[in-house]
């Protein structure tokens, strides 16, 4: 079929995809006719990052939430090791019962979500044969004779070993055929259903990916673990009812109706996963960003977010690409979840991810209050999660943070992208905060508890660090790094590590690499103090250290003189006569004859530059620069009146959130005794609360 | 216009009616000045324009901070009810022309347990139709949002005429009866029902604008005085409110 013929069949398999549910509102982008953008839009495609494909048939039984699936898996041995078992993931089973190793540690909790009595989910393999197999420079497989294999759920029914008979080699491809059938569970962790609608992910066995180092990488799925996979290429065809609107990775390539169910087909290319969702109520938005189609998926009482979440996409595309490079996908689909679903809410697969809902209503005034936070900031972030999620697809399990925390650093410099540096994301009154507030926010809370570098697996859900460690800690980190080396040379070290790690399951030790190898060992900054790299990321990624500098001391005192006795050229002691007002306090002599102090302190354990600010009693100000790595340092200025002294003033230090410390005046230069700049104003907030509310009362 | 008369005629009181709420709202703001002040030891803040981090840092590492606002709010809200029950009685008395002071205290203390009595009945009266808006906020929020403000106000209005009627007209200052003629005295006179909810809504809408102003520092180191005079403009409102009360429990002169 020549384009033209093939781009209106499509069209016409649009057409009939969009009589379930209302015509979309939008754009009318029509289905991409390929899932990857073209050549010259997406970016490197390495086709030795092809391991595992996935033909899967599927048949959604609406009441009982029952899949009856088959999956033909072809898998490509790349590495040079002979392999003569395989892992699968049976990610679903998490849910099966209360004793699994992720429910032991949720117990039945999840982001704030309780899992409903009697939802149980899980996924049983019934049966795996080999179809066949081949040399990967032949580039077909050799069918043969199913053989049936013997397989075995592990100790955790989330991992199973396939026993493959007769071993694959290096070099070799196999085709293995899977009968499954997935229950899904009442959706309150992501995955699952909420009366009619179903938001299917995690739900057919995966092959685990085999590292040439490290051998299978399979992880039993616990509670902070998300997923890792091979890429591959995925044709995945539908039964599902027919008054369905589905969406689904990937571009839909055929859609029929028949006997009230509806047969669709999806094709993803160098995906690593496919999720879809079937809702009768969904209402289409559709929008375009160079060739990128995006859908949304939003429930009719939120039909008027669309627009809203498209310019947040949009702007997230912007930004990453700008940073991190081409998005190699030629379709994005935006799900939004109904009420009662919202676990299912705030995650990601390839090409499609789940947002949530904006909270604020729209008939509240912006100059009353304006967020940036529900709704839009999971789009962005959720949409990050396809390049360092999706794209990059490092182990999430054994090192979230590469994932979660480096998509929440890339989120931060989206917004600043659009809307400024540390840019606001509430605003109540005119009074702001900013992305940086909040990140500090978290640290607040739980930073001390867990290094960052761990897996997943080591955060335990009843300590309840993990989210301040593996996404804030992880972006303030980076934001700190791109503070104190500058913008240009951090983006230039995220691009270098972003176009090396896509499609290529990057380590955090790859990262880290990178930016050692693009910034030097020792990055110089002002005043000639240097960032030990190596060092500022051992630090911050594998000790538990606080980031707390404060100022010690403030002060003026009386500058060293000459009076007294002292030998001459001659060696006859002479004396000089002591000044005028020597008894004097420092407020009561001249500038010239007093000597400024400032001792910072660094309270944390971390040990990195940090900036001081100095503002003299002439009004003039000057910066300096401490390398942090002792526990004090004292600056003298003689001759000048120190009158107030600010540690980081530029907020450089992400990582610092406790900085009401930051700052002090020299002894006896308070205007007043509360003259501290804060205590006045919260003051003034209550007295004028308490106005109001007693207003409120009467008379 | 009479009404708004006798309340100029009676500056004392407006002073101290304002003089109590400003010196309430004064004390707890002190009592937070101190308590962020001590907290802050010798640090400052370098007004680095991050002022809602800094509050939010300084109850998450001081929540004893947070504490004396949140208590002191609620402290002054409840002794502010306390004294609006002495009050009640000594505004209508001093709005209906007694230049005695004792006799004006008298009454505050006499009346104390009717005027308390008497907005409970409304409190209830409100209770319904606010309800009601209740109900329909999830459709219309704005339009519940004016409704609200509009049930609440004219409520008030007839708990300033139960109230009057209990200090000036002798009637029963614990019936419900009271509070329903209120209501119908209200109801069946558009003229003080349109005057009397109008100051009142424009009183309710004061104390948000007090906030505001000092929240956001509207003319800098003078927003706090902005919002005190504000509170003084919300005294007069108030009593202007009484005042039509009072006018229409008074039996009115022959002609």
């Amino acid at each position: 079929m020549g384009s033209l013929g093939r781009a209106l069949a499509l069209a016409a398999l649009t057409t009939v995809g969009a009589c379930a549910g209302p015509p979309p509102s939008g754009e009318p982008v029509p289905e991409p006719t390929e899932p990857l953008r073209d050549a010259a839009h997406r970016g490197v495609v390495p086709e030795d990052a092809r391991i595992a494909d996935y033909v899967i048939d599927a048949r959604l039984d609406e009441v009982e939430h029952v899949i009856e699936g088959t999956a033909r898996i072809t898998w490509r041995n790349r590495t040079s090791r002979t392999v003569h078992e395989m892992p699968l993931h049976l990610y679903m089973n998490a849910f099966r019962a209360e004793d699994t190793a992720w429910m032991r540690e949720a117990r039945g909790r999840h982001r704030g979500q309780a899992r409903k009595p009697g939802g149980w989910g899980l996924v049983d393999v019934r049966a795996i044969r080999r179809l066949g197999a081949g040399h990967l420079e032949a580039g077909e497989m050799r069918p043969s004779t199913p053989v049936d294999l013997a397989f075995a759920e592990d100790a955790d029914p989330s991992t199973m070993t396939v026993q493959l008979g007769t071993p694959i080699l290096p070099g070799e491809a196999v085709t293995l055929e899977i009968e499954f059938t997935t229950r899904l569970p009442r959706v309150f962790a992501r995955t699952g259903y909420h009366e009619d609608f179903q938001f299917v992910g995690q739900w057919y066995p995966k092959v685990g990916v085999l590292e040439e180092e490290a051998g299978w990488q399979a992880h039993v799925f616990t509670l902070q673990s998300e997923f890792y996979a091979d890429f591959g290429d995925y044709e995945v065809h539908l039964d599902v009812p027919e008054n369905t609107v589905v969406g689904a990775t990937g571009i839909r390539t055929s859609d029929e109706v028949a006997d009230g169910r509806r047969q669709l087909t999806y094709r993803a290319q160098m995906v690593h996963d496919f999720a879809w969702t079937a809702h009768p109520d969904y209402v289409e938005h559709l929008g375009e960003y160079e060739g990128i189609r995006i859908r949304q998926l939003l429930q009719p009482e939120h039909a008027q977010d669309g627009p809203a979440h498209l310019d947040a996409q949009k702007l997230a595309l912007a930004s990453f690409e700008a940073h991190y490079g081409a998005y190699p996908w030629s379709t994005i689909t935006i799900v939004h979840v109904p009420d009662g679903a919202s676990g299912a809410g705030g995650m990601e697969y390839p090409t499609l991810y789940t947002t949530s809902d904006i909270a604020l209503p729209v008939w509240v005034p912006p100059w009353l209050f304006e967020e940036r936070v529900s709704g839009i900031f999971t789009t962005v972030h959720e949409f990050g999660h396809q390049y360092f999620q999706g794209l990059f697809a490092s182990n999430e399990s054994a090192q979230p943070w590469l994932d979660e925390g480096m998509n929440t650093m890339a989120d931060i410099v989206a917004y600043h992208d659009a809307w400024g540096e540390d840019a606001w994301i509430a605003r109540l009154l005119g009074r702001e905060l900013t992305t940086g507030d909040m990140v500090r926010a978290s640290l607040l809370q739980g930073a001390l508890l867990d290094p960052v570098d761990q897996p997943a697996h080591a955060y335990r859900g009843i300590v309840g660090s993990y989210g301040a460690m593996a996404y804030q800690k992880t972006a303030a980190t980076f934001m700190t790094l791109r503070a104190l080396v500058g913008i240009p040379a951090f983006d230039r070290a995220m691009a270098t590590y972003a176009e090396r790690a896509r499609f290529r399951h990057p380590t955090g030790a790859q990262l880290e690499a990178v930016f050692v190898r693009e910034l030097g060992e020792r990055v110089a900054l002002e005043g000639g103090v240097q960032l030990h790299l190596t060092d500022f990321f051992e630090q911050t990624l594998r000790e538990v250290s606080e980031c707390d500098f404060s100022v010690h001391l403030a002060s003026n005192r009386r500058l060293v003189g000459t009076a007294g006795w002292h030998r001459d050229p001659a060696g006859e002691l002479v004396e000089t006569p002591t000044g005028d007002g020597f008894d004097d306090p420092p407020a009561k002599v001249g500038d010239e004859q007093v000597e400024g102090t400032v001792i910072l302190h660094r309270r944390g354990g971390l040990r990195v530059p940090v900036e001081l600010l100095v503002e003299f009693g002439d009004g003039t100000r000057e910066r300096v620069v401490w390398d942090g790595q002792a526990r004090h340092h004292t600056f003298t200025w003689p001759g000048r009146r120190v009158r107030m002294a600010v540690v980081d003033p530029e907020r450089k230090l992400w990582l610092e959130a406790r900085r009401l410390d930051n700052a002090a005046f020299a002894l006896g230069q308070r205007e007043s005794p509360s003259g501290d700049g804060l205590s006045g104003i919260l003051g003034d907030w209550s007295e004028a609360a308490t106005l109001a509310l007693l207003g409120g009362i009467g008379p | 216009v009479t009404a708004l008369r006798r309340v100029v005629r009676a500056p004392g009181l407006i002073a101290v009616v304002g003089a109590i709420s400003l010196l309430l709202a004064w004390h707890v703001g002190g009592m937070v000045r101190a308590a962020g002040a001590a907290a802050m030891t010798d640090y400052a803040w370098p007004d680095d324009g991050h002022v809602m981090y800094a509050v939010l840092e300084l109850f998450a590492t001081h929540p004893g901070t947070a504490a004396v606002a949140a208590r002191g709010l609620l402290a002054a809200g409840l002794l502010w009810i306390a004294v609006q029950a002495l009050l009640q009685g000594a505004m209508v008395r001093r709005l209906s022309g007694s230049a005695s002071a004792a006799d004006v205290a008298a009454a505050g203390v006499r009346f104390a347990p009717g005027v308390c009595v008497q907005t409970g009945w409304t409190l209830l009266v409100r209770a319904l139709p606010l309800a009601l808006v209740g109900l329909a906020a999830g459709a219309l929020p704005p339009l519940a949002l004016a409704l609200s403000l509009a049930v609440g106000a004219a409520g008030t209005v007839v708990a300033d005429v139960a109230r009057a009627r209990v200090v000036l007209a002798g009637a029963h200052p614990f019936h419900p009866r009271t509070t329903l003629v209120a209501l119908r005295t209200v109801f069946t006179r558009p003229r003080l029902l349109a005057t009397a909810t109008t100051i009142a809504i424009v009183q309710m809408l004061l104390p948000p604008l007090v906030f505001a102003a000092v929240f956001t520092d509207v003319g800098g180191g003078a927003a706090i005085w902005i919002g005190r005079a504000l509170v003084l403009v919300g005294t007069v409102f108030g009593l202007w409110r009484i005042a039509l009360a009072v006018e229409a429990v008074e039996p009115r002169p022959r002609e």
